[in-house]
């Protein structure tokens, strides 16, 4: 009788306690997130840094004497961002996140140099194909005069050997976005954002 | 009375019997996968791991394995996904199980979630990086010599082997992205690691270590190792098998001279690979440092094995019983972990020799350590291109 009790106890107190969870366990959910918010669930590069980046060099590069004392908004291209980082990153958002803000701001201008093959294959087929007047002209594309480069740079710290019962990670990032005049081959911009971040991580889970 | 505490040992020496059981179980289709792999026939191999799904503990040892066979598949991509999967979960298992530590000391080493030897955790990273390689995908193989480079830390590794292949391929992604003041310094902590070979710093060049000088000093790396040419060919070259589960090896054991491999361009001969890693040595150097904390934990566990079935015997006031729960838990269940990354190769070398302006195909003719040919091998791909330097790798096992 007395076994009965105490195992009918357990058995409440279990119940008890899946209730007052809500059961979320057992539970599939979805919710939507603000992508404006920046919580982090690490302390590696997250897609809030990437906007976070992209906001503050594209912002720099607007207000810049570079843009406002152009005449003209100026062609240029992407050469790319370079990954130097621990992690495989897609830093071409980055870099496409940049052009974005600065073709919607209108003051320059991109080629399209990634998607040159398929913009050469839809002229040849037009050529073949098209009636004379929608035809595009060929070889009246516009040239880059200017060429954003970059590169994400990651440096780790770990806390070292020692009796813990957390693990102490820090990460520091700095990206640098160049853009260089492609006729002179002088850096005409450039620009550098930096941050760094720490999360203690459990040395033991159940 | 007796026959009611008599049940709850049997229920539990039957649970004990069923998880023991399952923790001796591997992978279904990996142990044959590893034969059809070494047998040539990587196509069957990559089939029967594709849909094969590991038990959670064994998860990083099944990544690492098909990593390896989609990658002399020539599936670059998806095997640089596995390695990168099992990268990310050697991370999540830093944090310390302890159910899985727990049931490790009633049960086996078996029961515990696979890690790997740190050098295979380096591993995964050094064929991780070979397949951005064959994709010329460079920044991606760099990502990869930076994992190396802190995978081989000190604080990660402890008192474990590195070897120089790692370090030579972290030096040279990072070579090939124009880092070379990082690719020198690998190359030197390489060149360190290589006994009688030695590593140019500047050209990456591999060389026969000449004697000191009179002062003891070392002697400056021979005027030729200096040239740069102007084109070259570095094939990583892979021979052999790592060391099966159920390996061991005597005290006094010695590593056997490598096999390695000539190529040629044609009828040109370019040059010879040099041997920078032999994972049976590693495996060896590895267990000698493990096994005082292994015989010390195998011995608390057999201990605590022994006071389970002693009051087994004693609540239940049955011998046959407790001795049958000493059965189970010491005859059955304690068992070795021999849980290892087999597909590995044993002999890990580097070939860095000059070579035609045009080179769109090699022959690989591997050899025994008396110089005495094995087989040949034909390569036209993996063949990547970055300036003047192509880059190759080939392993010993002839496609079926």
């Amino acid at each position: 009788m007395n076994r009965l009790m105490k195992w009918t106890g357990v058995g409440g107190l279990a119940a008890a306690l899946m209730v007052s969870a809500g059961c979320a366990a057992f539970r599939a959910s979805t919710t939507d997130v603000n992508v404006e918010d920046r919580q982090h669930f690490g302390s590696t590069y997250d897609y809030t840094d990437m906007r976070f980046l992209t906001e503050e060099v594209a912002n720099e590069l607007l207000s810049s004497s570079f843009l406002t004392d152009q005449p003209q908004p100026p062609i240029m291209m992407i050469a790319g961002v370079q990954n130097r980082t621990m992690d495989h990153r897609d830093l071409k958002a980055l870099s496409d996140r940049i052009r974005t803000m600065v073709i919607q701001s209108g003051k320059a201008q991109f080629v399209n140099e990634s998607r040159r093959e398929e913009l050469l294959a839809e002229q040849g087929y037009q050529a073949a194909h098209a009636t004379a007047e929608s035809q595009v002209a060929v070889g009246r594309q516009l040239g880059a005069k200017y060429m954003l480069t970059g590169s994400l740079v990651e440096m780790e710290d770990r806390s070292k050997r020692q009796v813990r019962v957390s693990k102490q990670q820090r990460n520091y990032y700095k990206l640098t976005i160049e853009i260089t005049d492609l006729e002179s081959g002088l850096i005409a911009w450039t620009t550098e954002k930096e941050f760094a971040r720490q999360a203690s991580l459990p040395l033991i889970g159940w | 009375m007796a026959r009611a505490r008599v049940i709850p040992w049997v229920r539990l020496c039957a649970l004990l019997t069923v998880a023991g059981l399952g923790a001796g179980c591997s992978t279904p289709g990996l142990e044959a996968a590893r034969q059809n792999y070494y047998l040539g026939r990587t196509a069957q191999a990559d089939q029967t791991l594709e849909t094969a799904k590991p038990p959670e503990k064994d998860e990083v040892l099944f990544l690492m394995e098909r990593g390896t066979v989609r990658q002399a598949a020539g599936r670059y991509e998806d095997s640089a996904k596995d390695f990168d999967a099992a990268s990310t979960r050697l991370d999540e298992l830093q944090t310390y199980s302890l159910s899985k530590g727990a049931a490790s000391w009633v049960v086996n080493d078996g029961v515990e979630n696979f890690r790997g030897a740190p050098f295979e955790r380096t591993m995964v990273h050094v064929m991780a990086a070979k397949d951005y390689l064959a994709l010329a995908d460079w920044d991606e193989a760099a990502v990869e010599a930076r994992r190396i480079i802190k995978s081989l830390a000190p604080d990660l590794r402890g008192e474990y082997p590195e070897d120089a292949y790692s370090r030579y391929m972290a030096g040279f992604c990072l070579e090939m992205i124009d880092d070379g003041s990082n690719a020198e310094l690998q190359y030197k902590r390489a060149s360190e690691l290589m006994g009688g070979l030695a590593v140019n710093e500047k050209t990456g060049r591999i060389y026969l270590r000449p004697p000191p000088g009179p002062d003891g000093q070392p002697a400056p790396p021979p005027a030729d190792t200096e040239e740069r040419w102007p084109a070259e060919l570095v094939a990583f070259i892979l021979i052999g098998r790592a060391p099966r589960a159920d390996a061991q090896w005597r005290e006094d054991w010695h590593p056997e001279p490598a096999s390695y491999a000539e190529i040629y361009a044609g009828d040109q001969l370019l040059g010879r690979s040099y041997n920078l890693a032999d994972t049976v040595e590693l495996t060896f150097q590895t267990e000698k440092l493990r096994a005082l904390q292994q015989a010390a934990k195998t011995a608390g566990r057999i201990i605590l094995k022994e006071v389970i079935a002693d009051s087994v015997a004693d609540s239940t006031d049955n011998e046959a019983l407790g001795e049958l729960v000493r059965f189970i838990l010491i005859g059955l269940l304690e068992q070795p972990d021999i849980r290892r990354w087999q597909t590995l190769p044993r002999w890990m070398q580097v070939a860095r020799v000059r070579a035609p302006k045009d080179l769109s195909s090699v022959r690989v003719v591997f050899k025994n350590s008396l110089g005495n040919t094995l087989r040949t091998v034909e390569v036209s791909a993996p063949i990547t291109r970055r300036r003047n330097t192509f880059v190759t790798f080939c392993r010993d096992i002839v496609p079926r």
